[in-house]
């Protein structure tokens, strides 16, 4: 066991002290991120961020009462810092700590690990592997919030993110992506060592740029960021608002946007939106953002969940919206399962924002690596050798250029015309082999993972029938016309 | 029809149908299958409103030629007239040239007037299943008339409204039909979910972490677990076997001597006996003698094990017995399980329906001459691994909720399911009631429309039974 695993499992250990101050894993990890913070800030030497007579030093020494009354005030007083960082980590910062005894545990507990080791390995992961833990975590509910790490890296290896490309991710959640592209930049870069001072301050303050709606999760991801020795780049804004037309242009975008509808059926409120101004549906409206955010050349890999590939009306016109302004040379069917809440069924799209607005699509080549997929879960969860087969035949181009082989009807790795695509009304929703799920699902032995399963078919089944009922809707002769138009 | 919305009519299906494909119904004798011949649909090979390909018989060129009025064309509409009533499905390309039987009818739309789409979505609509209700004839095989058939009243919008309305109902069913398959999923995998629940509770997974108060397997006959091979258990717990821990009984037998009997007790058969469940709606009752009477009276907690003569998975199907009906007895092939204070019946029950339980209850009932059975003796070796009681407690308790949860999510996704059947029909209710989609003033109504038409046919044959009631 490595000595970040080692503390990622003594921390989460100590959340079992908490769960009688009725404090949920959440909560916990939040509470980590403030006395992580601190305490990082007296290890690395730069307290000074802090206003004066606020101190990891000083709290851990204090002693019941008086460390609780201490620490609430210390967070109130940080939230108003004018350091923005220690302001955006503290703002509207407050402890779920009731007991002074458990708040003592954690600054003890903190104060005892083996910071030397866990600064050798990054802390940087140490922090991902809590946010980890804490995803796959069924109780904590955070599952949605976090894309698989096995898949996330196989994203970034293919996309092969490079030093002063502007980096963006519209749904960032805890920031994995960009944490990873920050990794994958400087695994090629010796640490950045290779750059000049002005590339690597470029890759520290203005190369990532990101959005997360959630405040909470916003605070985890600026954390993670700052683990990483990235500072900022992360707003707290909703992309599909006006404050999202403000993101820059970006050269690669790697993101796994929310999915479902809107609450209460709200519609983006972009003014530059044109082909999803009047969806609820999340995804497609994302979809839409990611296109318009490319820089021309740009790149983008985006997890999406089926109905993007196969929805009607705006469906189908953001797809030959998409096909047209980009060239959309990939497209990867996830396995289901591999999500850790829910049993959404999830592909990957790979596509390059073209020069010009016409015709860029030529062909799109889909991997299947659903179908006679094992039944991923508990027992069985996804590794990076999972990816490997694909990584071989997507080829060493970000852009799909690469010479690629279709292999047949009976492989998992074919090609489509557009021509043939435009047969397919332009349903990229393409499977050749047959379908197994009913047979991936008869493998699955634990309750937790056959729950799951069928959450996940009740679930999907409720996105039908409530983007149907929105449907229903009365819609205007032009709106009518323009399904049918759709679907001629 | 009245009350039809602007820019409607109502026209016969004869009308609605190509002047030179009548509506008609199909091939009489099509003789036996042939290898090479020429494929025809009944209805049985309609299901989903699809035709299944691959179930397709074939009939000689010859007969085929002989009906070749009746001939298929793609984008026909196929209507089930004999039998289930109202089955539809569109003919797909690799079908043409293909034929019916006289179960179904032909309906080729006029594209003139209207779509294959817009006549399949009618033909499937609560209008359209009233007026087969209506022409409806036969009890024991419903079969409707060709001249009512082709007699039935057929709403027609505009064109463009109709094209409108259709790509509205695609878009709409086409999400219910996913929701559908996706609710298809759900009694499978509540089955299953079951299964691993019972599984982990038996492995110990649901009581981790609780106290082991000891074995509590006192008295009963400990099976060495390496000897008859069975699986290891959790700390704390012991392999017994049945008749270690309850007394295994037989019931009565029956014969004819009974009926004169002058003390008749109910009873219970193996029709009363299903998988953790009584069904009691129907008891029988049966002579015995006072001393039979004692010996097979059940009591509350008894298990009753079903002994055998049915397929393998119904064969030691058990349910407890908690004097639902007072004074009971049981018939011989019910096997009784009185359980020792020290086994609780639910715990016992539970593990008789769990994978480890079933497997050993297979084992034992399998036999050479090919019929499973279970015996007293039988059922007295099967083993059951015991835990203290309190442990006991907590699993049946465990499972149970963990049962509660999923039957309640079950039943909600089978009442989603048949709502879902619903929404579809109200869904083209509205449509054929023209308020799907919205009108537009600027599209030609269909009686200018019919107008159009029938003046252009002046010369050729006249139509059969056109009416038109513009609105």
């Amino acid at each position: 066991m490595s000595t970040t695993t080692d503390i990622v499992a003594k921390l989460w250990g100590l959340c079992n002290v908490l769960r009688d101050d009725g404090v949920t894993y959440n909560e916990y990890v939040t509470e980590l991120t403030y006395l992580l913070f601190l305490k990082m800030l007296e290890e690395t030497g730069k307290e000074e961020q802090l206003p004066e007579g606020w101190r990891w030093g000083l709290l851990a020494k204090r002693e019941g009462m008086d460390q609780l009354d201490y620490y609430k005030a210390m967070l109130l007083e940080l939230g108003k810092a004018k350091d923005a960082l220690v302001g955006a980590i503290f703002i509207d910062a407050q402890t779920r700590l009731r007991k002074p005894t458990n708040l003592k545990a954690l600054t003890s507990n903190i104060d005892q690990l083996d910071w030397f080791s866990a600064r050798e390995e990054g802390l940087g992961n140490l922090y991902e592997g809590l946010l980890e833990k804490n995803a796959a975590d069924k109780k904590s509910g955070a599952g949605q919030y976090f894309t698989p790490r096995p898949l996330i890296d196989c994203i970034v290896r293919l996309m092969q993110p490079q030093p002063g490309e502007v980096i963006q991710d519209p749904a960032g959640g805890t920031a994995g992506f960009l944490v990873a592209a920050d990794r994958y930049i400087k695994d090629h870069t010796d640490d950045l060592y290779t750059l000049t001072e002005q590339q690597a301050f470029f890759q520290r303050h203005n190369a990532f740029s990101g959005a997360e709606l959630v405040p909470d999760t916003h605070r985890l991801s600026m954390m993670n960021l700052l683990l990483h020795g990235i500072e900022g780049g992360m707003e707290n804004i909703d992309t599909l608002s006006p404050d999202g037309e403000a993101l820059p242009k970006a050269n690669l975008i790697l993101t796994n946007p929310p999915f479902g509808t809107k609450k209460g059926g709200g519609r983006p409120t972009r003014s530059d939106f044109s082909i999803t101004a009047d969806t609820s549906n999340k995804q497609l409206a994302f979809v839409e953002h990611i296109v318009r955010a490319l820089a021309p050349g740009g790149r983008a890999a985006v997890v999406i969940p089926d109905n993007v590939l196969f929805e009607d009306n705006t469906g189908r016109r953001l797809r030959t919206w998409l096909m047209d302004l980009c060239d959309l040379h990939t497209i990867l069917r996830l396995p289901t399962g591999i999500f850790y809440a829910q049993g959404v069924k999830t592909n990957v799209l790979f596509f390059r924002r073209g020069k010009s607005d016409k015709g860029n699509t030529k062909a799109v080549w889909v991997y299947d690596m659903r179908a006679n997929a094992p039944a991923y879960g508990k027992t069985r969860p996804l590794s990076v050798a999972d990816f490997a087969d694909f990584e071989a035949a997507y080829g060493a181009d970000a852009n799909g250029g690469a010479a690629r082989q279709d292999q047949g009807e009976d492989s998992r790795w074919r090609k489509f015309d557009r021509a043939a695509i435009t047969d397919r009304n332009d349903n990229l929703d393409i499977s050749w082999l047959r379908d197994t799920e009913a047979e991936a699902e008869e493998a699955l032995t634990e309750p937790e993972d056959i729950a799951a399963a069928i959450i996940g078919h009740l679930k999907a089944a409720l996105e039908e029938i409530e983007v149907l009922s929105d449907e229903l809707e009365p819609d205007s002769v032009d709106e009518a016309a323009a399904v049918a138009g759709a679907a001629a | 029809m009245n009350g039809l919305p602007q820019g409607w009519a109502t026209i016969s299906l004869a009308e609605a149908v190509e002047p030179d494909a009548p509506i008609i119904y199909g091939i009489l004798q099509p003789g036996p299958d042939q290898k090479e011949g020429v494929p025809y649909v009944r209805p049985t090979e309609i299901v989903n409103d699809a035709i299944q390909l691959t179930e397709l018989r074939r009939t000689t060129p010859e007969i085929a030629k002989r009906y070749s009025r009746s001939s298929l064309d793609a984008g026909d509409v196929l209507l089930s007239i004999v039998g289930t009533i109202g089955k539809v499905a569109t003919v797909p390309e690799d079908l043409a040239g293909g034929n019916i039987t006289q179960s179904s009818c032909r309906v080729r739309a006029r594209r003139a007037l209207t779509s294959t789409a817009f006549m399949a979505h009618f033909l499937r609509s609560p209008s359209a299943r009233r007026q087969f209700d209506e022409a409806r004839l036969g009890t024991a095989v419903p079969r409707l008339n060709l001249e009512d058939v082709r007699a039935m009243e057929l709403p027609v919008s505009p064109l463009p409204e109709q094209r409108r309305i259709v790509a509205k109902i695609d878009s709409l069913t086409g999400k219910s039909k996913r929701a559908r398959d996706h609710l298809d999923h759900i009694p499978r995998l509540v089955e299953k979910y079951k299964q691993a629940i019972l599984a982990a509770a038996f492995r110990g997974d649901l009581t981790r972490g609780m106290e082991h108060n000891g074995i509590a397997a006192q008295g009963g006959d400990r099976i060495d677990a390496r000897a008859s091979q069975l699986d290891e258990l959790p700390i704390g717990w012991a392999w017994a076997s049945i008749g270690g821990v309850g007394q295994v009984t037989g019931g009565l037998t029956k014969n004819a001597a009974r009926k004169s009997l002058p003390k008749q007790v109910p009873y219970l058969r193996v029709a009363n006996v299903y998988a953790n469940q009584l069904r009691l709606a129907d008891i029988a009752h049966v002579g015995c003698t006072e001393a039979e009477y004692q010996r097979t009276l059940l009591r509350a907690g008894d298990l009753l094990v079903v002994e055998g003569n049915g397929s393998i998975d119904q064969i030691g199907r058990v349910a407890v017995w908690n004097d639902e009906v007072p004074g009971c007895s049981h018939q011989n092939h019910l096997i009784r399980v009185s359980l020792d204070r020290a086994v609780l019946p639910e715990f016992a029950l539970y593990w008789l329906m769990s994978p480890g339980g079933r497997a050993a209850i297979e084992a034992v009932a399998s036999s050479s001459s090919g019929l499973h059975t279970l015996s007293i003796s039988k059922v007295k070796g099967l083993p059951i691994p015991i835990c203290s009681e309190a442990e006991q407690t907590e699993l049946v308790r465990r499972i149970k909720s963990a049962f509660a949860w999923v039957e309640r999510l079950s039943s909600d996704a089978s009442s989603s399911r048949k709502l879902i059947d619903r929404l579809d029909q109200s869904v083209l209710a509205k449509a054929f009631k023209g308020e799907l989609v919205p009108q537009d003033p600027a599209d030609e109504p269909a009686s200018a429309l019919l107008d159009r038409i029938r003046s252009e046919r002046a010369t050729a044959p006249k139509a059969k039974r056109g009416r038109k009631k513009a609105a």
